[in-house]
């Protein structure tokens, strides 16, 4: 947490390698940034985008009413605009500044979710509506719609792996591999870490909900309609449908996709794990 | 994707791999073509007799139009 002059407070958040500045005036919205971010505090750096936070005392910029959380998101090459109930902002990425208006009560999460989803997928990385894993120094990641079982896949593993998320993950790509990252955001499973760690992507599953744990190789095309199908906010634009087709083909061109059957409990570990155990490339001489 | 079409929804939780049938059909589903001039291109492109097209065309579209994917309209 930086402090300049004026009484404006700097936060500098560190996810997936990038680096965000969120400014306000207000102290006790830093705190409050400060606390519920703490293991993504980064010291300062080059950030990608500087977020001012203005705290507009009885804001509300959508009629609050039952049903699905609605946020609205535009995007294009030089910015997104965004909007919920008590908050709405916009980034303009040629001047890498923006702004986020607030309620008191807002919370900047969702704002932040939008504004990855659409960075990462530029940089030819995704957001993942996923759960992400670290065993044995190898990045897992569970996917599937509400209620295919990330949570309940994520709180069978604690015991046996590294909890990045139950909701959502980054996967950053190069022409080799991919990186998955943690995220602080929270899903379902909200006593779980959040941890800011990173490891090389091994396998991605698609879950699926059964009798027996068994892995099923996915057709590419269907492997990539489901990675689309999973990325927040971005799926609903059609501008950034074919980046986003693009990016989703390199994914599951570069590390395995597999729908994973599995039943409630953690059997499923050992069949991944007797499926991307090592294997020597060569057999050793005179093995017999 | 690589030559295929795939539906994706927004809103449902599962996604749909079309066939090259659905493809056509879903191809030609632009508001220019009435649906016997997509059974008749489906009849012509496909060993398959004109009434079995017809009913496995109008059972797509009812589905498509079902996930509010397309509007059926009278002319």
């Amino acid at each position: 947490l930086n402090y300049s002059s004026d009484n404006l407070h700097v936060i500098h958040l560190d996810i997936a390698d990038y680096t965000i500045a969120l400014q306000t005036d207000s102290a006790a919205m830093a705190e409050r940034l400060r606390s519920r971010y703490i293991d993504f505090l980064a010291d300062g750096g080059d950030p990608v985008a500087t977020i001012t936070l203005n705290i507009i005392p009885g804001a509300e910029f959508l009629e609050l009413i039952p049903g699905p959380w609605i946020i609205e998101s535009s995007y294009s090459e030089n910015g997104l605009t965004y909007r919920s109930y008590l908050e709405q902002g916009a980034v303009d990425w040629t001047t890498r500044q923006g702004y986020l208006d607030m309620h008191p009560e807002a919370h900047i999460e969702n704002f932040l979710r939008v504004v990855f989803a659409w960075l990462c997928l530029q940089d030819g990385g995704l957001l993942l509506h996923a759960a992400g894993l670290i065993r044995d120094d190898a990045g897992y990641v569970f996917f599937g719609p509400s209620g295919a079982g990330k949570t309940t896949t994520t709180r069978l593993s604690a015991d046996q792996a590294e909890i990045l998320s139950d909701d959502l993950v980054i996967l950053r790509c190069t022409d080799g591999e991919c990186i998955l990252h943690g995220v602080p955001f929270k899903g379902d499973y909200s006593d779980a870490p959040r941890a800011n760690q990173r490891a090389p992507l091994r396998a991605i599953f698609r879950l699926k909900q059964d009798s027996a744990h068994y892995l099923e190789p996915l057709p590419h095309v269907t492997a990539v309609a489901e990675l689309v199908a999973s990325s927040p906010f971005i799926v609903r634009d059609l501008g950034l449908s074919q980046k986003l087709i693009s990016v989703c083909q390199h994914i599951a061109k570069t590390v395995p996709v597999h729908l994973m059957h599995f039943r409630r409990d953690n059997g499923f570990w050992r069949v991944i794990d007797e499926h991307f155990q090592d294997v020597p490339e060569t057999a050793p001489a005179n093995s017999w | 994707v690589d030559g295929e079409a795939v539906l994706i929804l927004a809103d449902a939780s599962e996604i749909n791999v079309l066939n090259r049938v659905g493809s056509l059909i879903f191809e030609l589903s632009d508001g220019a073509h009435s649906v016997n001039e997509i059974v008749d291109e489906i009849t012509r492109q496909f060993d398959i007799s004109r009434e079995q097209a017809e009913s496995d065309t109008l059972a797509f579209l009812a589905e498509l139009e079902k996930q509010r994917v397309l509007l059926l309209e009278q002319r």
